[in-house]
């Protein structure tokens, strides 16, 4: 078992990082939220409504393979449009007005040059920032991404981090931003959500107990609206911060009870079964 | 390099012993699946072959190889001294390599073992194969007798179409073929042939007498004692199977046995095939001028199809009959009738 | 300073010698030939097996360029089109219906429980079998030779075809339909033009196998083409054809294997992840 029980609840307008140490199941949560893996038990909910397979109201962005290698960025940022019409959209009026939008995004996405070559032809920022446009082109109701700057060098990837946050601000995006770097999870999130598998709870020692990853962190980091400059990072708070959340969900020999979990989000909750705490007497 | 080149000179020397040694004593006979030629088969296994190599003192073998054309190359290139041949792929496939042969024995002539088959309603004729496309093995009898069927009919040569179906295969698809169909063989896939429905046999070479000719050649080189073993083992062979006793009855047995006929089918066969088992009456057929007229239609046929390739003219391979003339190239004869082994034989002196 | 060997010994370095290195075998092999050809016709001037190179020469250029008498073509030509066109024809078919069942074998879990286990089956008959009963059944025209070459080559198609499709990330299907593409959608217009370069790369393998099963169909039964070529000049003993002949295959088969990596290249500029590999 990878994730044990997990309640979640993102508003609008958030910008969520998950973070944990590897394999404690950010990634496969991502999946499920995005419908690509099947939970056991338990349903998603976009705006209520319970979603299972992947469309529309969910997009993606990947470490890598975001952009469809056969076409052209440009055809890429078209390609959901593309694919809900038939062949011979491309010839209507429609389509050259979706393109010039295209190409308008493109450029205040300063890659507007890069228009016409194909995702094997572009450094790792500039298929990221593609992937990005890809994804926010189809206004879809929450942006999930997937480490999407682990694979860029440093100085890109606060470019990039700077970008999303002008974004996230400028078109009031719902994020849910998996990573393995604290820092960037501390800068980026109005939120940190950190997943993790050590922490200790009623069910003994039974090694047929399946434990899984839990939610052992749900904090706030800053209000949603503001972004904080990238000089933040040298303060001594943020320092304190990311060592606080190391120890909390990094730290195999630091383990808390199921109870003193730190879920001090507003929208966030926890329910606790009767095996995992057995009321103290 | 030193390796190579040793392995190159012995590579070399086995090539050229291959194809330019003979030893003294061998006298190995090629022959391939024909009604004409069993008599080969039954004359090693019935030991006539070893009587007649005791009698000259060679080493007298005849061995059977199942593909015709496989027996004619390695003919030529030296791993047999002779060879069962007809007098077309006689000049195709052994003078044309550039192998003089002699003609030891004129076995036969095709008296309607080879025909042309149409498949269509009752009723069709040479007449309905114009235009068509014809399945045979190309540059065989089967070809030549397509060139003389529509010669003495008045039609072009080139008003049928050739279309090659290896030998090994034309017996299978004329069973399925569709109407329309035309097809050039021999027998046995001729018998065959002409039992399917809807298939007509619209020409044979019954109609072409004494032109397609099979016989025993062997390499002009050979020694005498060989030429005159393979003629007597020959010639004994076909005095037996041409008797009324039972010792004929046997040899035909054995014959029918080996070619996988019933001996039905073979004694069939043995009727559409004009045998000379009478050695004075190969010697009145070779001698005859009839056989030069052949032998002429055939080199024209040969050129005229560019079955010999690189020949710039019809002369280009000499062909010497019994009296002494040449026709063709007389400094490149590459082809020997003579009479010299048919008559010791009718004389009783082999 | 350190000099490393030419030629022997793993930390050769042949640089300018590469060339040289690579044309010895060639050359072995041809003056091997020319020394026998030359010490054979000595011997026998007349002699049929091994034509020297000149002759070879005279009738490779006859064959190119003059009509020939009986069929009143130019027969390299001929057989050249015959045969390319047969090729061409057969491959080109295996090639549409092996993308067809790759794809949806890899994509459609039900189509591949369905035909997997039905193809495989029929992969493993060795074509060259089947020749004897296409001929029958299909007689001793064009289709039977064309269906060899089709039946020889689309298992291998298909099956490539399958391997790269499994190989598509799952994440380019999960994305195509977060853009709102429909299952169809994903698999036709998403997944089937990212393999179509893969299609030509397999194809270029399969090339190999199908000129194999060309010849091998013409020389039973054609009226012309380059095997049928080859058959009768065994039947007439024309060593003189028989080894340009096979020359000009081999020629043949190198250059479509050439146009088709061009192409390749030139018609999906984005295909670049194996195509330096081969």
């Amino acid at each position: 078992m990878v994730l044990d029980n997990i309640d979640l609840s993102v508003p609008p307008r958030d910008l969520t990082a998950i973070v944990g140490p590897s394999g404690c199941g950010k990634s496969t949560l991502l999946r499920i939220v995005l419908g690509q893996d099947t939970p056991l038990a338990g349903e998603v909910f976009v705006y209520g409504d319970p979603v299972m397979r992947p469309d529309l109201s969910r997009g993606i962005v990947y470490q890598n393979y975001s952009l469809l290698p056969h076409l052209t960025v440009l055809q890429n940022v078209l390609a959901g449009d593309r694919l809900r019409h038939s062949v011979f959209w491309r010839t209507t009026g429609e389509y050259r007005a979706k393109r010039d939008e295209a190409m308008q995004f493109l450029k205040k996405a300063g890659i507007a040059e890069h228009a016409h070559k194909y995702p094997a032809q572009l450094s790792g920022g500039q298929s990221q920032r593609v992937a990005i446009v890809q994804t926010l082109f189809q206004r879809p109701k929450i942006v999930l991404m997937d480490e999407p700057f682990s694979a860029l060098d440093p100085s890109t990837r606060e470019n990039m981090q700077l970008w999303l946050l002008e974004l996230w601000r400028e078109y009031q995006l719902t994020v849910f931003f998996v990573t393995h770097d604290l820092e960037e999870a501390c800068f980026l999130g109005t939120r940190l959500v950190a997943l993790s598998p050590y922490y200790t709870d009623d069910r003994g020692d039974d090694p047929r107990v399946m434990r899984g990853s839990k939610v052992v962190m749900d904090v706030p980091i800053r209000h949603a609206g503001r972004i904080s400059p990238p000089s933040v990072k040298e303060t001594a708070a943020f320092g304190e911060m990311i060592e606080h959340v190391r120890r909390n969900a990094f730290d195999p020999t630091h383990r808390q009870h199921v109870e003193r979990f730190e879920l001090l989000y507003q929208y966030s909750w926890h329910t606790l079964t009767a095996d995992e705490s057995h009321p103290k007497t | 390099m030193r390796k190579i080149l040793l392995g190159c000179g012995a590579a070399l020397l086995l090539l050229m012993g291959a194809s330019s040694s003979y030893a003294a004593d061998r006298c190995n006979i090629a022959w391939s699946r024909y009604v004409g030629w069993e008599p080969l088969g039954y004359i090693q296994s019935s030991g006539i072959a070893a009587k007649w190599g005791k009698k000259y003192d060679v080493k007298l073998t005849f061995t059977y190889l199942d593909k015709y054309v496989e027996s004619l190359t390695q003919y030529s290139n030296g791993a047999f001294e002779g060879v069962s041949v007809s007098n077309i792929d006689v000049l195709t496939g052994t003078a044309a390599a550039g192998t003089d042969s002699t003609v030891i024995a004129i076995g036969d002539f095709s008296n309607g073992n080879d025909g042309i088959l149409v498949s269509g309603p009752e009723g069709v004729g040479l007449k309905n194969i114009v235009g068509r496309e014809a399945n045979l093995v190309v540059g065989s009898v089967s070809d030549y007798l397509l060139a003389r069927a529509l010669k003495l009919n008045g039609y072009q040569d080139n008003s049928v179409t050739r279309h090659q179906v290896d030998d090994d295969t034309i017996g299978s698809v004329i069973a399925t073929a569709p109407s329309g169909s035309v097809f050039v063989t021999w027998n046995p896939m001729l018998m065959t042939g002409r039992n399917v429905p809807g298939m007509h046999l619209v020409f044979d070479s019954s109609k072409i007498p004494g032109e397609i000719i099979d016989m025993v050649v062997v390499n002009t080189k050979v020694s005498e004692p060989c030429k005159k073993a393979v003629a007597g083992a020959w010639y004994e062979a076909l005095g037996i199977m041409s008797g009324a006793d039972t010792a004929a009855a046997d040899a035909i047995a054995t014959m029918a046995a080996q070619s996988g006929a019933t001996v039905q089918e073979f004694r069939a066969q043995l009727r559409t095939t004009a045998l000379f088992p009478q050695p004075a009456a190969a010697v009145s057929f070779t001698a005859s001028p009839q056989l030069r007229t052949t032998m002429e239609f055939v080199r024209h046929f040969v050129f005229d199809h560019d079955l010999i390739e690189g020949a710039k003219s019809v002369d280009a391979i000499g062909i010497a009959f019994p009296d002494g003339t040449v026709i063709g190239d007389s400094t490149k004869i590459k082809l020997r009738f003579t009479t010299t082994y048919e008559q010791l034989a009718a004389v009783g002196q082999l | 300073m350190y000099k490393p060997p030419r030629i022997f010994g793993i930390y050769a370095e042949p640089n300018g010698a590469r060339w040289i290195l690579a044309a010895l075998p060639f050359v072995i092999l041809v003056a091997g030939y020319a020394v026998t050809s030359e010490m054979m016709h000595a011997a026998t001037p007349d002699e049929k097996l091994f034509p020297t190179f000149g002759q070879m020469a005279n009738t490779m250029w006859r064959l190119a360029t003059e009509t020939n008498k009986g069929a009143g073509q130019i027969l390299l030509w001929t057989d050249t089109v015959a045969s390319l066109g047969r090729l061409l024809c057969g491959v080109y078919i295996a090639a549409a219906i092996g993308l067809v069942l790759g794809v949806n074998m890899a994509m459609f879990p039900g189509f591949r429980a369905t035909f997997a286990p039905f193809i495989t089956f029929l992969s493993i008959i060795p074509p060259l079998a089947l020749i004897s009963i296409l001929l029958i059944a299909l007689g001793v025209g064009e289709v039977s030779k064309v269906t060899l070459i089709f039946f020889g080559t689309v298992f291998v198609i298909t099956r490539d075809i399958y391997l790269a499709t499994l190989a598509i990330p799952i994440e380019q299907t999960v994305k195509a339909l977060t853009l709102g593409a429909t299952q169809l959608g994903v698999v036709y217009r998403v997944i089937l033009p990212q393999i179509i370069p893969r299609l030509l790369s397999a194809v270029r393998l399969a090339l190999g196998s199908a000129w194999l099963f060309l010849i091998a169909a013409e020389m039973i039964a054609a009226s012309d083409g380059l095997g049928y070529r080859i058959s009768l000049a065994r039947r007439l003993q024309n060593m003189d054809v028989i080894y340009p002949y096979v020359l000009w295959i081999t020629l043949l088969g190198f250059m479509l294997d050439t146009i088709l990596r061009r192409l390749t290249s030139w018609l999906y500029p984005w295909y670049t992840s194996d195509n330096s590999k081969s």
